[in-house]
């Protein structure tokens, strides 16, 4: 812990940032400091913590210092870690948090998470050693790393031994995952061969399968994850499992949509659905052939795609157009109204305000002026006043 | 003499033959389904015992996650097509992508009257894990990236484009072009830009970079700096990082005016 050195946080010309993480407390050796919390910042040159309550609290560790990092796995109530193995601190360092400690290694415990891309890019930062070919101050050039004659850090060709036993052993995880990954892919890619050649039979006979085979078929593609080889889409017009998917749906879906005025667009469905339900899911993919599927079922609801791209889930009974009438008269009233405010007054999403007015628009009935300071729409008295 | 083929009894002969053709050929059709049956049986077998052995390790390890996906892609098999699939009720991947849609598609639209619907993969990375909490898994840039390409299917106008080595994503549908997205990457670097700068890095006319910059004004994703030294400045909300804009109090803000 004594080869931090005070810092102002301010980069240097020519270090950049890389990485910065939230949440990280700073273990001296095993021991906890009174650093707990702050934000972790790798850049080309150093690593940095920042307290989150006091900025000035503010202290670096060039990368140079740095032996080897380790990774050290989250348990129950342990955050995530990284293990920094450090050199001895050079006789000119700068001052810092401690004059000196007894431990060559500090911990950086991962409180909110990120461990696994911050690791990731300090690896690569370690590898790359960019501090090495663009030069900063020479107060960031406390260490050029292990020079001939040095002695090195008590302990260390221990540790090294004990890295490498580590890393054969997750290899030898990790390898026997990827060969049993493999064999399953081999047995996956049968089946696709599979559905190509069924789906090629289909398209010969052009009609000549039945609609029970269909189904099946679709249902298989369905359980793999292979798109429909005939019509491209995935699932093409739905399988059995869609329908009634749409048909939950439109159970589900009623009072929400009351609640709304009728209309939800569907990333709004998306997120509804999937926090009522926990778990199993649905993906985007299995939300939207549902509601392929609304109308052909004579469910309530429809799927309706405005010409934006932005698709809705709208009431049966909801009439847009005849809420474009009632936008008319509210922004008659006002005078003019952008999408937000319009929002605002009604209730409704910006997205969908927006998506309501640019009908009303297309319908003739209100006029736009779009400038800098935003899309504002007026009633069209060109169509009303002669 | 006759000639082979013509005549009643030729045509119904014809016919008949047409006939079990076909009737073969549904027979075909018939086996292969069977076969296909069969098949996925065996191999919902052989992803089970996968499962059990290796489920883990998809659920700890990103890098796995991401081979696990390119081979996938590469085969022409999407586990994540669908949660009724093999791949997402076995190993337990759908939830995990689908559970981040949501939380992506909810941190956007918390920041979207800041950045206008445009944030930094790092900023999303960020506020993702935040809302995640702590006991929640980890999540990598990778995940996020995928489970965004599935968001798409939603008609959301999501978008994903590549800025200064990282990526900027977009979460509402505002229309961005080849030239919208140059001048992203260019205000990539100080987090604002200028018409000079436009002109002279990409050695456009003074109009075709006032008509960019507008466009990025309407849609909210950009603010205008009258104030600035030299001429007007043009910054992105969605490219300020912690180092640019540290949390200042109203005092703070009122000590540092003349």
């Amino acid at each position: 812990m004594d080869r931090f050195v005070w810092t102002s946080g301010l980069l240097e010309i020519n270090e950049t940032l890389v990485i910065q993480q939230r949440g990280v407390r700073i273990y001296d050796g095993e021991e906890k400091i009174k650093f707990d919390a702050g934000t972790l910042l790798l850049s080309t040159h150093r690593l940095i913590w920042r307290d989150h309550k006091n900025h000035e609290c503010c202290m670096a560790i060039p990368l140079s210092q740095i032996v080897f990092i380790e990774e050290q796995a989250a348990g129950i109530g342990k955050s995530a870690k990284i293990v920094v193995h450090l050199h001895t601190a050079p006789p000119n360092k700068e001052p810092g948090p401690f004059q000196s400690s007894k431990n060559s290694y500090i911990k950086l415990s991962f409180k909110e998470h990120g461990q696994i891309e911050f690791y990731r890019r300090l690896s690569e930062e370690m590898t790359q050693r960019r501090w090495e070919n663009v030069p900063v101050s020479q107060s960031l050039q406390t260490n050029r790393g292990p020079q001939p004659g040095r002695i090195r850090a008590v302990g260390i060709v221990g540790i090294e031994r004990k890295l490498e036993e580590k890393r054969k052993e997750t290899d030898k995880n990790i390898s026997e995952a990827f060969e049993d990954l493999s064999k399953l892919m081999i047995k996956a890619k049968e089946m696709v061969e599979l559905s190509k050649s069924i789906a090629n039979k289909i398209k010969d006979k052009q009609g000549d399968i039945t609609e029970d085979e269909t189904i099946r078929f679709k249902s298989y593609l369905l359980s793999m994850g292979i798109a429909n080889p005939v019509t491209r889409e995935t699932y093409g017009s739905g399988t059995q499992y869609h329908m009634q998917l749409a048909r939950q749906l439109a159970g589900i879906l009623q009072v929400p949509l009351e609640e709304r005025g009728g209309i939800m667009s569907l990333t709004e469905v998306y997120c509804l659905v999937n926090r009522a339900r926990g778990m199993e899911l649905l993906s985007p993919e299995d939300l939207v052939n549902a509601c392929k599927m609304l109308e052909a079922l004579k469910l309530p609801l429809r799927l309706r795609v405005f010409d934006s791209g932005v698709m809705v889930i709208e009431l049966q009974s909801h009439k847009e157009e005849e809420m474009v009438a009632s936008a008319l008269e509210t922004v008659s009233e006002k005078g003019s109204l952008t999408s937000e405010e319009f929002a605002k007054l009604v209730g409704m999403s910006v997205l969908l305000a927006k998506e309501r007015l640019l009908l009303a628009e297309k319908m003739g009935h209100l006029c736009r002026d779009d400038s800098v300071e935003g899309l504002r729409f007026y009633p069209n008295l060109f169509m009303t006043q002669s | 003499m006759h000639r082979r083929g013509v005549g009643a009894g030729a045509i119904a002969k014809k016919k008949l033959a047409e006939a079990k053709y076909k009737e073969r050929g549904t027979v075909l059709a018939e086996d292969q389904l069977a076969q296909m049956s069969k098949q996925l049986d065996m191999f919902k077998t052989n992803l089970e015992e996968f499962a059990s052995k290796h489920k883990q390790e998809i659920r700890k390890n990103p890098e796995f996650r991401v081979q696990f996906q390119d081979m996938c892609a590469t085969i022409g098999v999407d586990p994540l097509a669908s949660g009724k699939g093999f791949w997402s009720e076995m190993l337990g991947v759908g939830d995990f992508y689908y559970e981040l849609g949501v939380q992506i598609i909810e941190v956007c639209l918390a920041l979207k009257h800041r950045n206008g619907g445009l944030i930094t993969l790092e900023e999303l990375h960020q506020q993702v894990l935040k809302g995640r909490g702590k006991f929640a898994q980890d999540v990598s840039q990778d995940d996020l990236i995928r489970a965004i390409k599935k968001l798409k299917a939603l008609g959301t106008g999501f978008g994903i484009i590549p800025v200064g080595g990282t990526y900027l994503i977009q979460s509402v549908p505002a229309e961005l072009n080849m030239d919208h997205t140059v001048v992203l990457q260019l205000a990539e670097k100080n987090g604002y830009v200028t018409v000079s700068e436009i002109k002279a890095c990409l050695k456009w006319e003074t109009e075709r970079a006032r008509q960019v910059l507008e466009h990025l004004l309407k849609e909210g994703l950009a603010w205008l700096d009258l104030q600035a030294p030299g001429e007007a400045h043009y910054w992105l909300p969605a490219l300020f990082t912690d180092l640019y804009s540290q949390e200042i109090t109203a005092e703070e803000a009122r000590e540092t005016l003349p």
